[in-house]
């Protein structure tokens, strides 16, 4: 049973070319352009195994989702990553602290995304 | 754009004059000189961010003499022109008050006094006397200085035409800013020791030039770190592809080869198969003949010693089968879990292929008996020895079939393996070329050009806010513009470097991890 | 209900796919070999094509290929029961990597006919 991973970011290119690189791996891609259509397929139901956000996103952005999506049931410990071009401290921090597995800058070579997932994702 | 930089040019200029009327200090020559440069670097830097950093000319002293002294010339022309030509709009469209015009005979007598003394410094650059160059230059700022008291006072008193004013000063802006590029570099060249107003307003114009400078710096950097990173990304994703690209061909390439040796063994197979089937039919019938034709019987032998190549030939058939078998259970083997339906097939063919080397042995064996029986047995001694070793050569037959069954599932089998791995290579090359289009560098790229574009539109907010102020007339100069720039690249390079994007490399041991598990 | 056309060289599967899916409302129309095939589907216009793979003239995977690359959008169902050393795994693994939309090993129950036609027609 392939693992359902939730893609968010309000880059085409970015949802185009990572959703590509995932499915080719064999995941199952749902994608969103922002946290609020995040929040609308979560609510509406979508269980992800894995959910990879941008941070800086119009409408919803990813810390406030990573919190939103924390506070649902069910998403206690569903693993959350974030894939952005914030590399700063202050950022991961507040991301830690909102509730993320793990903080990813962009950008990550295809290869390398799968292994960090798997590394995430036992059993994948 | 045209516009809006004289537009705002213009507001400059506007504003120097009339805080040049409120303090009529030498110091504010400064602040000609000072947003001269601040304005001219601010449009100058924005284009070399929009076109190539041009590496300035280097002139020897005399040219840039001779090229200052001419632009002083040309300077005072039109300022002489344009004094004129705001007092002929007052003239002809409004009715001024007494005072303005005596201010604008004012006016246009002391620039006239700033030709005279222009002409005089010209004369003695020309002359290169470092005495004479000082006079006159001590003689021309209190000139200039006279010259933009009067202009300011002139404003003044005439609020009321400044709209007109401001039309005809926006026609001879360029002018002007030629003026203030002639004083920088006058101002370049003269000893400035005697002057510590001059030394300081220079000196402070460089430090904001060079603030100017290293924004520049660091931003046309990051241009350059964008094409780098675009650049090798772009790089390694078509050499990947293009690799890729070269396997998936090779692998067309020996199936291709595959399916042709398989269509040319298709020929001779089907030959030998139908001369072999007639030979067998012949051999079934030859106990017959004996008994009839012992002449025919001779005559059967040296046909059957033609078979003798026949069966060499269906040998070599075998062989080549056997060997495009292994390399296709080889291939199969690299394609890994997928290809596995695929050994079991080749190897199978290999199975066959091994049979049918068996049945030309057995062919063979039952042909060297017929020979031997025509030959040797006509004797007939043994009759039913004969028929025994005559059935045994009709079992050909099947051994003929079984050699037919091999090479058509073989050719059936390489004729699947290249349709589908040629389908494959048809889909592979369209994700190729998907790939190669969407590149997450690209959202990279995008965001740094929006920051670029924000640290710009941030210092040009605050080139009109300070320009606000000199308006506004409260003699309140922005002395803090320097550190307010400094704010904004230091932002931006901050800004930049939470972004994962170190603008030195000697940072990047420092930088937090690409990836992080909390 | 769809129009399906249905190649197989074997006259009497042919028939009773014919029978089997008209007996579900389906119009269907039938062929010997791939050559045959793939001028009927010219005219016919099918909602569905099932093909067998092993066929003389042009085999199933030759018609696969040239319907796929047409961009005809028709679904395919591959049907196969292998020959001799060409196994019907080998055949089926192969049409679905070239993209159909299901595949059916002989022989196959009636159900599992319908079910794949059904997520054929579906898709």
């Amino acid at each position: 049973m392939a693992k359902t991973i939730l893609l968010v970011d309000d880059s085409v290119t970015m949802l185009m070319s990572v959703k590509n690189n995932l499915e080719i791996a064999g995941f199952k891609v749902e994608t969103a352009e922002d946290g609020v259509k995040a929040m609308a397929k979560l609510s509406s139901g979508l269980k992800p195994d894995l959910i990879i956000t941008d941070i800086n996103m119009p409408n919803m952005g990813g810390i406030e989702l990573i919190k939103k999506a924390r506070a649902l049931p069910g998403f206690r410990f569903i693993p959350i990553l974030t894939l952005t071009t914030e590399s700063n401290q202050g950022r991961r921090d507040e991301g830690k602290a909102a509730g993320a597995t793990g903080w990813l800058v962009k950008p990550v070579g295809g290869v390398d995304l799968i292994k960090i997932i798997k590394q995430v994702l036992p059993g994948a | 754009m045209c516009f809006g930089i004289g537009a705002m040019l213009l507001l400059i200029i506007s504003a120097v004059f009339l805080n040049s009327y409120l303090e009529t200090q030498l110091g504010h020559l400064k602040d000609v000189v000072f947003l001269g440069l601040a304005t001219i670097i601010t449009f100058a830097s924005q284009w070399l961010l929009i076109i190539e950093i041009q590496k300035p000319k280097v002139l020897s002293f005399e040219e840039r003499v001779n090229a200052t002294n001419e632009k002083l010339r040309h300077v005072l022309n039109n300022i002489t022109l344009q004094v004129e030509s705001v007092f002929n709009i007052e003239n002809a469209n409004l009715s001024p008050k007494n005072s303005n015009d005596a201010l604008a005979i004012d006016l246009v007598k002391c620039t006239e006094n700033v030709e005279k003394r222009v002409q005089v410094l010209i004369d003695t650059l020309q002359l290169g006397s470092n005495d004479e160059l000082e006079t006159a230059r001590f003689d021309l700022l209190p000139e200039i200085e006279k010259t933009a008291n009067a202009i300011v006072e002139y404003l003044n008193a005439n609020a009321n035409i400044d709209t007109k004013l401001r039309e005809q000063m926006n026609s001879t802006q360029p002018l002007l800013l030629n003026l203030q590029n002639a004083l920088n570099d006058f101002s370049g060249k003269a000893t400035v020791a005697e002057s510590p107003l001059l030394a300081m307003c220079i000196n402070e114009t460089s430090a904001i030039v060079d603030r100017h400078v290293r924004l520049d710096k660091e931003v046309i950097q990051q241009l350059n770190v964008i094409s780098h990173d675009t650049g090798d990304a772009s790089l390694q994703l078509a050499t990947s592809m293009r690799s890729l690209s070269d396997e998936a061909g090779n692998l067309v390439r020996y199936i291709t080869e595959a399916v042709m040796k398989i269509g040319e063994m298709d020929g001779s197979i089907k030959d030998s198969v139908d001369f072999i089937v007639k030979i067998g039919y012949f051999i079934q019938e030859i106990p017959d003949k004996i008994q009839q034709d012992i002449a025919s019987v001779q005559g059967a032998g040296s046909v059957i010693d033609d078979l003798g190549y026949l069966v060499d030939s269906i040998k070599e058939i075998s062989f080549q089968t056997d060997i495009l078998a292994v390399n296709a259970s080889i291939q199969a083997a690299h394609a890994g879990d997928k290809g596995l339906g695929f050994k079991i097939v080749a190897d199978e063919v290999r199975k066959l292929a091994v049979n049918s080397n068996k049945a030309a042995e057995m062919i063979e064996e039952g042909l060297d008996a017929a020979r031997h029986t025509i030959r040797n047995g006509l004797k007939f001694k043994f009759l039913d020895e004969i028929m025994n070793r005559m059935n045994e050569a009709a079992q050909v037959m099947d051994a003929v079939q079984n050699l037919e069954n091999a090479h058509q599932d073989a050719s059936q089998y390489y004729k699947t393996l290249f349709n589908v791995i040629n389908s494959n290579n048809r889909k592979l090359a369209a994700d190729i070329a998907e790939i190669l289009g969407s590149i997450q560098y690209q959202d990279i790229v995008r965001q740094r050009i929006e920051r670029m574009q924000f640290v710009i539109e941030r210092r040009n907010d605050l080139f009109e806010s300070f320009v606000t102020e000199l308006e506004s007339n409260n003699g309140n100069l922005t002395d803090d513009f320097a550190s307010q720039i400094n704010v904004i690249l230091n932002d931006y390079i901050e800004d930049e470097l939470q972004h994962g994007n170190s603008l030195n490399s000697d940072n990047e041991e420092d930088a937090p991890p690409k990836f992080e598990l909390f | 209900m769809a129009k399906i056309l249905v190649i197989d060289d074997e006259e009497q599967l042919r028939d009773l796919l014919k029978q089997m899916l008209g007996r579900d409302g389906h119009d269907v129309q039938t062929a010997c070999d791939g050559v045959e095939g793939m001028r009927i589907f010219g005219q016919f216009s099918p909602d569905l094509v099932i093909t067998d793979i092993i066929m003389p003239n042009k085999d199933g995977i030759e018609v696969i290929t040239e319907l796929l690359c047409g961009n005809t959008g028709t679904p395919i169902i591959a049907i196969s029961g292998g020959r001799r050393a060409i196994t019907a795994e080998f055949n089926l693994e192969s049409a679905e990597l070239l993209g159909v939309k299901g595949i059916l090993s002989k022989p196959f129950t009636r159900d599992q006919l319908r079910e794949a036609v059904k997520t054929a027609l579906d898709s």
